[in-house]
C-alpha cells in the first residue's frame, strides 16, 4: 500500500490519524468523515461541509499521545471556536505538525477498543474490548489469532465482561453484530497482508447514535504502529 | 520391514523438516511399540537414572528384546550388556539414552550407525541450562537429521506406551489400563500426574515427556494420539507453545477427532515491553494463548484436579449436546448448593415439566420437591434408580449429576464400630463383613446401572459421593466405566468444559457446510 510504503520511505514509526485511517477503509472498517487543513480556509470550507459540530485534532505521525498534549478540541460548534481551536491546536502542536484534521463529531456513549497485534508465538492477533479511558482499567479485553472466521469474530463480541454493551443498553438501540464482527476479521487480514504494519489500535471505536435501528460503530481515533523490515 | 535407506527425522525443531503425517505414525511406532529396546547407559547402581530406567522397563512388564548398553559391564541385572549399540546383534527399534550430557551426540553417531530411527533422550544439560547448552543441542539436532533419528526430548522424564508395554522413566510409576494419553511439558509434573491417575484409577495409556521440545514436538505427539483408536482424550500440561501456528493447525484438526484438555501455567501476562500501543500492551503471552486454545477447540482447564477430572469424564461419558442438566439428589441442601454451582458454570436447570412431575409422583413420597433438583427425600432402594432414569430419559436435559447415590461406605463402617462399644449388641464381625459386602454390592449395583443408563440415553451421568474418597475417580462395571467425583461443584466445572467443547463442535458444521 502506497501510504504504508512511503512513510517507511519517510522513515516514521506510526502514522499519522488521517493516514491510519486511509488504511482502515480501504478495509471497509468504518471511519469518521475527516479531513486535513493546512489553513484556517481550509478548516473553515471542511467544517461546513462535514457540518458542526466538528472535532479538531492535531494531525501528525509523532505526536502519538493527542489527548495528553491538549491537541484534541471536542464538539466545536460554530466558526468562531473553530477560529479558536485551530489557533490553539497549532500553538500547542508546532512544527511536528502535518495540519489540523477536520473530523466530524460522533455522538455515542458506548466506546470499544479493537487492535492487532504481532504475537511472538502466534503472530498477527486481533484484539477487542472495552474501549475509552476503561481500556486499561478493565483490562476487558479478548483475542482471536488471525485469520478470524465471522464464527471467531462474533464469539470474540460475546465474550468480553461488557458484552451487553452491545445489545439494547439504557433506551440505545443494539449494535449491528455483522458489521461488527467484519470489522474484526478484516483487521485480521491486514495483519496477514500488511507486513509493514507492527500493531494497529482503534480506540475509540464508538457506537454511533443517531436513530436508526441497529448502530453501527465508527473508528474514531486510530494508531498504526510500522515495522521497518 | 524397514528400509535400510536413512530417512529425514521427523518434528519442527529448529529447521525441523516438514512433517507428513503418515510418516510420524511410522516413526512414533518405533517409539511406543518398540519390538527391541537398547539402554545406552544402562546401570546396577541403584540411584543412577540408568538403573531406574532399566528396573522401569522391566517392572513395567516389557516383552520384547531389551539390551543394556555400558562398555564397563558384562552382565546388568542378569542381562547381556553390549559396549556400544552396534555390538547388538539384532535389529533395535527404540534407543533410551541416559548417558551424561556430553556423551549423547556420541551415542546418538552410534545410534545412528545402528540404523535406529527412535530414541529418547533422557539426559538434562542442554538449551534449559544456557549457551554451552545450547550448542550441544544444536549438536544433537544436526546428528539426528543427518542420522534419520526422531527422539524425544532432550531434558525429559521419558515415555510410556501402556499397549506397547513400555514404562521408560526416570521415575518407579506404573499408570492403569486406560483411554487417556499425557503430553507434559514437565517431567516431574508427568511423573506426578500419572501417579495421581493411577490412585484415582484413570488410566493414562501413553504418556510423553517432551523434554526440550528438540525434534519432536507437542504437536507431533498430538498427531500421533489422535490417530490412535485406543486414544479417547489427550491431556496436556503445557509451558510454552513452540512452533504457535503449527501447533493450532495440528490442534485445530485433532479437537475435531477427539477431545484435547489443556492445563497451561505460565499464565501471569508479561506483556510485550516494546509494545507502543494499547493493544500490543494489553497481550500478554498468555491472554493470545488462551485465545488460541478457544479458537482451535481446545478444552483449557484452570488446574491439576481439573485436569484430571476432565480427562476422566471425556474419556468415558458421552458429550453432552447442551448445557442443561437435571439433578438428583439426597437432601435438598446439596441440592441448593449444586444449583448454585449450576449457576457459576454457565449450566441450566430446567423447570420439570408435568409429564415428568407425574411419573416421579409414582415413586417419591408424596412430599417431594417437585423440581429440578429433585429431592430424594430420603427413599433409597430400586425407586431411586427409576427416578434417576426417569430425568435421565426427560427430553429438555442434557447431562444428569446424581448428588449422594454412592459413596456411604465409610458411614456403615462407623455403624458397625458404633454398635460394637454397646454391651451386648449383637454385632458381630460376621455381620459387619455382611453388611458393608451388602453396601458394596449396592454400590456396584448403582455404577453399572447408571452406565447402563448413560449408554441407553447418551447423555453423561456424573456421581458425586458428597465428600467420600474412598471411590475411585473411575469405576469399572459390566457396561464400562461410572465417573465419580467427590463434591458437586467439581462435577458442574466438568460439565461446564464438556459442554463448551460440545458447542464448539456444534459451531463448525456451518462453516464446513458453506466450505462444501
Amino acid at each position: 500500500m502506497k501510504i504504508l510504503t512511503e512513510a517507511l520511505e519517510r522513515g516514521e514509526k506510526t502514522l499519522n490519524e488521517f493516514d491510519a485511517k486511509k488504511v482502515l477503509e480501504s478495509y471497509a472498517i468504518p471511519v469518521t468523515r475527516e479531513m486535513v487543513a493546512h489553513s484556517r480556509d481550509e478548516a473553515l470550507t471542511f467544517a461546513n461541509e462535514i457540518g458542526y459540530p466538528v472535532v479538531l485534532k492535531g494531525c501528525s505521525a509523532t505526536l502519538t499521545h493527542k489527548t495528553e498534549m491538549n491537541l484534541v478540541i471536542l464538539d466545536v460548534q460554530d466558526e468562531e471556536a473553530l477560529m479558536q481551536a485551530y489557533g490553539d491546536i497549532e500553538q500547542r502542536g508546532g512544527l511536528e505538525l502535518d495540519g489540523v484534521l477536520v473530523q466530524e463529531m460522533i455522538s455515542g456513549q458506548r466506546e470499544f477498543v479493537a487492535g492487532l497485534i504481532r504475537d511472538p508465538q502466534f503472530g498477527p492477533c486481533v484484539m477487542f474490548g472495552l474501549g475509552g479511558i476503561f481500556t486499561e482499567a478493565l483490562k476487558d479485553v479478548t483475542f482471536r489469532v488471525a485469520p478470524l472466521t465471522k464464527r471467531d469474530a462474533l464469539e470474540m463480541l460475546d465474550e468480553i465482561r461488557s458484552t451487553s454493551l452491545l445489545g439494547t443498553f439504557r433506551g440505545k438501540p443494539p449494535v449491528k453484530r455483522e458489521t461488527f464482527a467484519d470489522v474484526l476479521v478484516n483487521l485480521g487480514r491486514i495483519g496477514l497482508e500488511c507486513e509493514e504494519i507492527a500493531e494497529i489500535d482503534i480506540n475509540p471505536l464508538i457506537i454511533r447514535d443517531n436513530g436508526q435501528l441497529l448502530a453501527e460503530p465508527v473508528a474514531v481515533d486510530a494508531l498504526i504502529v510500522l515495522q521497518h523490515g | 520391514m524397514r528400509s535400510d535407506k536413512k530417512k529425514e527425522p521427523i518434528g519442527a525443531g529448529p529447521g525441523g523438516a516438514s512433517i507428513i503425517e503418515g510418516e510420524i505414525t511410522k516413526r512414533l511406532d518405533h517409539m511406543f511399540f518398540p519390538k527391541s529396546v537398547a539402554l545406552i547407559g544402562a546401570s546396577d547402581v541403584p540411584g543412577k537414572w540408568g538403573f531406574m530406567i532399566l528396573t522401569d522397563i522391566i517392572g513395567g512388564d516389557y516383552s520384547g528384546m531389551l539390551y543394556p548398553v555400558n562398555p564397563k559391564k558384562e552382565t546388568i541385572l542378569g542381562l547381556p550388556c553390549y559396549a556400544r549399540v552396534q555390538d547388538i546383534p539384532d535389529e533395535v527399534d527404540l534407543a533410551v539414552i541416559s548417558v551424561p550430557a556430553k556423551f549423547v551426540p556420541a551415542a546418538l553417531k552410534d545410534c545412528a550407525e545402528k540404523n535406529i530411527h527412535a530414541a529418547v533422550v533422557v539426559t538434562s544439560g542442554f538449551r534449559e541450562v544456557g549457551a554451552e547448552g545450547r550448542k550441544l543441542e544444536d549438536e544433537i539436532i544436526t546428528i539426528a537429521r543427518e542420522g534419520g533419528i526422531s527422539f524425544v526430548g532432550p531434558n525429559t522424564m521419558g515415555i510410556v506406551s501402556k499397549p506397547g508395554q513400555v514404562v521408560a522413566l526416570g521415575a518407579p510409576v506404573f499408570p492403569s489400563e486406560g483411554d487417556v494419553a499425557l503430553i507434559s511439558q514437565s517431567g516431574n509434573v508427568g511423573i506426578q500426574f500419572i501417579q495421581w491417575c493411577t490412585d484415582k484409577d484413570v488410566g493414562i495409556n501413553y504418556f510423553a515427556g517432551v523434554g526440550n521440545e528438540a525434534v519432536l514436538s507437542a504437536k507431533d505427539y498430538l498427531t500421533y494420539f489422535a490417530q490412535r483408536e485406543d486414544v479417547k482424550t489427550i491431556a496436556m500440561y503445557m509451558e510454552g507453545v513452540s512452533g504457535g501456528r503449527e501447533f493450532m493447525q495440528t490442534a485445530k484438526k485433532v479437537t475435531q477427532q477427539k477431545p484435547v484438555i489443556v492445563l497451561k501455567s505460565g499464565r501471569s501476562a508479561k506483556g510485550s515491553q516494546a509494545a507502543s500501543s494499547h493493544t500490543g500492551a494489553m497481550a500478554g503471552s498468555y491472554a493470545t494463548c488462551r485465545s488460541m486454545f478457544r479458537q482451535c477447540g481446545v478444552v483449557e482447564v484452570d488446574s491439576p484436579v481439573e485436569l484430571i477430572n476432565v480427562s476422566a469424564a471425556m474419556s468415558c461419558l458421552p458429550i453432552p449436546r447442551s448445557n442443561r442438566v437435571g439433578v438428583v439428589t439426597f437432601g435438598g441442601g446439596w441440592g441448593v448448593i449444586t444449583a448454585d454451582a449450576c449457576e457459576r458454570s454457565g449450566l441450566e436447570l430446567p423447570n420439570l415439566p408435568p409429564s415428568v412431575i407425574q411419573e416421579i409422583d409414582g415413586l417419591l413420597p408424596e412430599f417431594w420437591n417437585r423440581s429440578n433438583p429433585v429431592d430424594l427425600v430420603g427413599e433409597s432402594g430400586e425407586n431411586v434408580l427409576k427416578v434417576l432414569e426417569v430425568v435421565a430419559k426427560w427430553e429438555e436435559v442434557d447431562a444428569i449429576i446424581a448428588l449422594g447415590l454412592v459413596g456411604v461406605l465409610s458411614l456403615v463402617e462407623n455403624f458397625v464400630a458404633c454398635q460394637k462399644r454397646i454391651a451386648g449388641t449383637p454385632v458381630s464381625l460376621e455381620l459387619k463383613s455382611t453388611l458393608i459386602k451388602e453396601r458394596i454390592k449396592q454400590e456396584n449395583r448403582v455404577f453399572a446401572e447408571v452406565v447402563r443408563l448413560q449408554n441407553e440415553v447418551k447423555k453423561p451421568i456424573i456421581n458425586v459421593t458428597l465428600g467420600a474418597s474412598d471411590v475411585k475417580t473411575l469405576v469399572k462395571t459390566p457396561y464400562g466405566k461410572a465417573l465419580c467425583l467427590t463434591s458437586p461443584e467439581e462435577a458442574t466445572n466438568v460439565l461446564s468444559y464438556m459442554s463448551g467443547y460440545s458447542r464448539y463442535l456444534a459451531s463448525l458444521k456451518p462453516e464446513k457446510r458453506s466450505a462444501a
